[in-house]
């Protein structure tokens, strides 16, 4: 079987992280303390540097991705001089997107009393909390009787059969479902969001009318009409630009406001959701706000957006308009101090809803927000012609 | 400073036993590091940790001239001092595993690692703490068994104001306090010409404590150093204090790439690698490089061997039930 290489841990305080960079590619033979692959921890940006001689087999997670500790996150070729038509097909490096580890390994039970303190190694013991399964009674195959994450992750498949678990009995069968890399991400974010800030959110209708004139007109002239989120993107970053404690993180009992107004926009992917950004959307054009979330919109959903793509969003925009969603509130995206969830037009009304976070801002502070974000939108004049 | 030439001439080293020994301590550190790294990466270290790798000449080459009765406080960067003192490799990988088996039952770490029983009375995360302990050691020496005792110290702490206050101190009582400053060129991620003035050495001749900077790559030009600086302590007349000038290989902690470094400089640095230099040395007084080949595969066969009973080695069954004595 290929060995794999698992993400290092590279910073005392790294839980995760993301690859920024591989610095060999499938097929390549590296020397020990060689670059393989750089990588964006908690802390810096660091290379990882071969610890062996050998030879790289595949990527598992490209540019762009992230793994927790121990994850794998490459296989690599056992110093056999297989050609390239041996290998599995190399996944595409270009592709921005994580895709899931393969489970690689099969059972192998011992026999091994129960400690005190269970005998595991690090990434087991998280893997346990995760899973929700205890370590006690499971048996270690690592070193030494050790209780590696592969034997907690067969215990919690074993927890999850029907036959052994009467609880799931009632619901039918199990089937269970692996997060990829980026949906544990968006999980384990939502978690820190949803029990660290403490939230309000404000609603507000706003009138289309003109908006919607603008763009009939534009439809007849045959050119590229900006959508509707366009106009709220650059509405909203206006508004950021002229509400400063909005485009703000909260940051041990500080409130640091950042200079650039760096506006993420949601886009639904098949298996994901991810928030490119529109980088000094204050400072933008209407036109070149537009073609940017295109660009990006499209580059997400081809899975081609880079890392530098994903960063640094100071607020974040998300739209469910195009569901026929009248309304609805959003979850905060740490640092963050606020998103702006925009529902669909009710003939020509639109009902924004802004979620913020209370140790940084207020209700009036909310509705100020908002009501500066309806008049951009309500006086698209003013909106367009004061761009720049 | 000594000026070491790079030129290996015979008759340099006074006992090729020794330093032969001094050799095997050396790749048993270096080897300690990387291992402690390798660790590091699978997540197996608990805590954070500073590797001793480049300056292995310091601490060996001290730790040569040292008696039963001497004690001495290491830095957080401290696996080297432990080591050249001869504390058990496999206890002390174990502690930062962890281990119940661990120097310190596992709770120490890294940075934290004491070995009273192999004279190591402290490794100090307080930048400089070394030398405070280290004169309170001094102070119970003085009046029993008359041993000294080593402070190991970064170029950063000669920023420190309570160092001036233990040297001044040191000097006015004549305590037996040997004072080691490991300068390696930077005080975490700064170069230390940005923040420190003049020379370190004269810090301490302001004090009339008798000073040298010495080449800190040559092991044996550390433990002259050493040697004439142990003898002015021991004969009762106070403090001494030695520069060496190093280079650590790697960030100042785990969590740091070192890219603050310039360009070239870490090569330039390892073409005068303590070890290298060592053995070139040796070799050049006739040891032979077989024998010296054996002592670095002995030297990896024991650590490989360290690495599977660490990690196999049991976790503290109840983590508050342990007492802490004397």
């Amino acid at each position: 079987m290929a060995q794999q290489l698992t993400m290092p841990k590279l910073s005392d305080s790294m839980a995760e992280a993301a690859i920024v960079r591989w610095l060999v590619s499938p097929g390549d033979t590296f020397e020990r303390g060689q670059g393989l692959v750089e990588v964006e921890t908690d802390k810096a940006t660091v290379v990882y540097e071969a610890e062996a001689a050998g030879t790289l087999d595949s990527i598992l997670v490209p540019e762009g991705g992230s793994a927790a500790i121990g994850e794998p996150i490459a296989t690599l070729a056992n110093g056999s001089e297989n050609g390239s038509e041996a290998r599995p097909t190399p996944k595409a490096a270009a592709s921005a997107q994580p895709r899931p580890a393969p489970a690689v390994t099969e059972r192998r039970p011992v026999d091994g009393a129960p400690r005190e303190r269970p005998n595991a190694t690090p990434v087991a013991r998280r893997s346990a909390v995760e899973l929700g399964v205890s370590l006690h009674g499971i048996a270690g195959t690592g070193p030494g009787g050790r209780i590696t994450r592969e034997d907690v992750e067969h215990a919690a498949a074993a927890a999850g059969e029907p036959v052994s678990s009467p609880a799931a009995a009632g619901k039918g069968a199990v089937e269970t479902i692996e997060l990829t890399t980026t949906q544990a991400t968006i999980a384990r974010r939502m978690v820190e969001s949803a029990t660290t800030i403490p939230v309000f959110s404000v609603s507000a209708d706003v009138d289309l009318s003109l908006i919607a004139a603008l763009r009939a007109g534009a439809r007849e002239e045959g050119v590229d009409v900006p959508s509707i989120n366009d106009f709220v993107v650059m509405a909203a970053a206006r508004t950021l630009r002229e509400l400063p404690r909005f485009n703000s993180s909260y940051v041990e009992g500080k409130v640091e406001c950042y200079a650039r107004v760096n506006v993420g926009v949601a886009v639904a992917t098949d298996d994901a959701l991810l928030v490119p950004v529109v980088f000094d959307a204050d400072r933008r054009p209407l036109d070149e706000i537009a073609a940017e979330t295109r660009r990006l919109a499209d580059a997400a959903r081809s899975r081609s957006l880079q890392p530098a793509d994903l960063r640094d969003a100071t607020f974040t925009v998300s739209n469910l308009g195009m569901f026929g969603i009248s309304s609805f509130t959003a979850i905060i995206d740490p640092p963050q101090v606020a998103i702006l969830a925009v529902g669909g037009l009710r003939g020509e009304l639109m009902t924004v809803t802004l979620t913020c976070d209370h140790r940084v801002v207020y209700g009036t502070d909310g509705a100020r927000f908002l009501s500066r974000l309806r008049e951009l939108l309500e006086r698209p004049l003013v909106l367009i012609g004061g761009g720049r | 400073m000594s000026h070491v030439s790079d030129k290996s001439q015979s008759g340099v080293l006074e006992d090729l036993g020794l330093y032969t020994d001094i050799y095997r301590r050396m790749l048993l550190i270096r080897g300690f590091e990387d291992l402690v790294q390798s660790l590091f990466l699978k997540g197996e270290v608990y805590g954070t940790t500073h590797l001793y790798s480049g300056q292995e000449a310091v601490a060996t080459g001290v730790a040569s001239l040292l008696e039963e009765r001497d004690r001495v406080a290491a830095t957080y960067r401290g696996h080297g001092h432990a080591l050249a003192l001869g504390v058990d490799p496999q206890r002390l990988l174990d502690e930062m595993l962890g281990r119940e088996s661990g120097i310190n039952g596992g709770r120490a770490g890294s940075m934290n690692v004491n070995a009273l029983d192999q004279r190591l009375i402290g490794s100090f995360g307080i930048v400089g703490g070394s030398i405070a302990a280290a004169t309170g050691a001094a102070l119970g020496l003085q009046r029993t068994t008359g041993g000294v005792a080593v402070a190991y110290f970064g170029d950063g702490a000669m920023n420190q104001g309570y160092v001036f206050e233990c040297l001044n101190f040191c000097q006015v009582l004549k305590l037996p306090v040997l004072l080691v400053c490991e300068n390696n060129g930077y005080g975490e991620y700064t170069p230390f010409r940005s923040v420190t003035a003049g020379e370190i050495r004269s810090r301490a001749e302001v004090m009339e404590v008798p000073a040298e900077t010495v080449d800190g790559m040559s092991v044996w030009s550390v433990r002259g150093a050493a040697e004439r600086a142990l003898a002015h302590v021991r004969g009762g007349n106070g403090p001494a204090f030695v520069e060496a000038l190093t280079y650590r290989y790697v960030g100042h902690s785990r969590s740091d790439p070192g890219a603050y470094r310039p360009e070239g400089e870490l090569d330039e640095w390892k073409t005068r690698d303590p070890i290298v230099l060592l053995r070139g040395q040796l070799e050049a007084e006739g040891v032979e490089a077989a024998h010296l080949d054996e002592i670095q595969h002995e030297t990896g066969d024991e650590l490989e061997r360290m690495r599977e009973r660490g990690l196999a080695a049991p976790f503290p069954s109840e983590l508050h039930s342990r007492e802490f004595k004397d």
